[in-house]
């Protein structure tokens, strides 16, 4: 299933599990290719789940939050610990995926620790539409 | 499911460290206050079953990289 261009980043661990999922604790973080912005996320304890993510600031330029302390204690986050930031995409229909850039992913690749964290920020929305360029757009 | 009848500023206190006050009653509206310890997560649940429901629905895709891979290709940077 591996295809060569794409870049392990190996087991990453939800130690509370992800919302909907809260028995899956074990998932391998793959990106695509080297530079792109979209990464699997597979259940390695129930191989039917899987997730979709991009980074988010290649799309939205202005997403940012505040990461809360507890969210920081529970990832083991310091100063200095190397940290990334995912939001899971969903394919609906043939041509519109959307963000959810309400919950993202935060990620300690040191640790290999991660968390699904919910914003109470109302700019962001579970479903935001991810508007593509228009440089191959489908036939209608 | 435990039910309780409290007034405004009347509280309840769960595990003895999460405190649940009415500060405020307007129709159908109650307006409650709540003190919990850092690490309680508190969502409203629409949100939290919103996000549920929409992780179920992602990890659906997992038959679609390729989609996904054409639909997004390079990130559309336009650097200003």
């Amino acid at each position: 299933m591996n295809t060569p261009q794409e870049v392990d980043y190996g087991v990453i661990t939800f130690e509370e599990g992800i919302p909907g999922f809260s028995d899956l604790r074990s998932f391998q973080l793959v990106q695509a290719e080297p530079e792109s912005p979209v990464f699997s996320l597979l259940s390695l304890e129930n191989n039917k789940i899987g997730f979709w993510l991009i980074n988010p600031f290649a799309f939205f330029k202005e997403y940012e939050f505040t990461l809360r302390e507890h969210h920081k204690e529970t990832l083991q986050i310091k100063e200095d610990t190397p940290v990334v930031v995912f939001n899971i995409a969903t394919l609906r229909g043939q041509n519109a995926i959307t963000v959810n850039l309400k919950a993202p992913i935060v990620v300690n690749l040191q640790k290999q620790k991660a968390k699904q964290i919910i914003l109470e920020d109302d700019r962001y929305d579970v479903r935001q539409p991810l508007l593509l360029s228009t440089s191959n757009e489908p036939d209608k | 499911m435990l039910v309780l009848s409290r007034k405004k500023n009347e509280s309840i206190i769960i595990d003895g460290s999460i405190e649940i006050k009415i500060i405020g009653i307007e129709g159908e509206s109650v307006k409650i206050g709540i003190e919990a310890p850092n690490h309680i997560e508190i969502h409203r649940k629409e949100i939290y079953v919103a996000i549920q429901t929409e992780n179920e629905i992602a990890s659906q895709n997992t038959g679609a990289l390729q989609t996904l891979k054409e639909m997004i290709g390079k990130p559309p940077i336009s650097d200003e």
